[in-house]
């Protein structure tokens, strides 16, 4: 017996619609959000209400809560960071410096830190914080 | 005489590579951006001027762990910091110096800082 086998020509799904949404998902992105000035998703900033708010330079010097410090998304410790700085000849010394600091580490790592940053040429050091709207 | 006017059949565009490309947009731009609000708070460590001048209008403001915190010594719920800080200024105090002790976190640190700031104290300085 021979069947006859159904016509399965497949139509091409209208996609007209699927750009539509994407499209206007794409452009809600585009106009809501900005971009963060890190690239490490794990870090949790420290809330304040800042003085300085506006456009954030990107933050080369990330600090875990781990300890561990990142220049330029590479390791590096305490005491290479001064020498990093003076020899990096990209970075803009009398620029102001912004540090990502994860809010839980402890304060005083971060101080070191900063201390290391100022012996490597630079002047204004900031901190990046999740800003919060006063009380 | 006969024309051909036909016209010829307009091809559907093809679609595809444009939802490739708006695809990949949209995901760079849905891991990259963020709707968190940022800030800056500026650290002016103690050594960066010398500690000299009139002592008597320097504020010392210590910080512990939990954004505890003193002012001379005192101790002051971290939502008056704001007040007393401006009473102090009125009084004629001109420098804050924020002192961190060894169980505060960067947190505690910027979120006092960020306070101490916007009291509008010419300078604060940070030591540990």
């Amino acid at each position: 017996m021979r069947l006859r086998q159904p016509e399965t020509r497949r139509r091409e799904p209208d996609l007209t619609g699927l750009i539509n949404i994407v499209f206007l998902i794409l452009i809600f992105f585009l106009v809501a959000g900005t971009l963060r000035p890190f690239a490490d998703r794990d870090i949790k900033l420290a809330k304040a209400s800042a003085v300085q708010s506006g456009p954030v330079a990107p933050g080369r010097l990330v600090l875990f809560a781990d300890e561990r410090i990142a220049y330029r998304g590479e390791d590096v410790s305490v005491h290479d960071i001064a020498e990093r700085l003076r020899s990096d000849e990209r970075l803009d010394k009398t620029a102001p410096f912004t540090i990502v600091a994860d809010g839980r580490l402890p304060a005083h790592r971060a101080l070191a830190v900063i201390e290391a940053v100022k012996a490597g040429g630079i002047r204004d050091v900031t901190m990046l914080t999740e800003r919060q709207e006063r009380p | 005489m006969r024309l051909n006017n036909q016209l010829p059949r307009r091809r559907a565009i093809g679609l595809t590579a444009l939802i490739d490309v708006v695809f990949l947009l949209l995901v760079f731009f849905m891991l990259a951006s963020t709707f968190l609000k940022f800030g800056n708070v500026k650290i002016d460590l103690g050594g960066a001027e010398p500690a000299m001048g009139d002592l008597s209008k320097i504020v010392m403001v210590h910080v512990g762990k939990e954004k505890r915190v003193t002012v001379d010594g005192e101790d002051v719920p971290t939502a008056a910091l704001a007040d007393r800080l401006a009473h102090l200024k009125r009084e004629g105090r001109e420098r804050v110096v924020v002192a961190v002790r060894a169980d505060a976190a960067v947190s505690d640190m910027l979120g006092i800082v960020g306070v101490v700031r916007r009291s509008g104290f010419a300078a604060v300085q940070v030591v540990k």
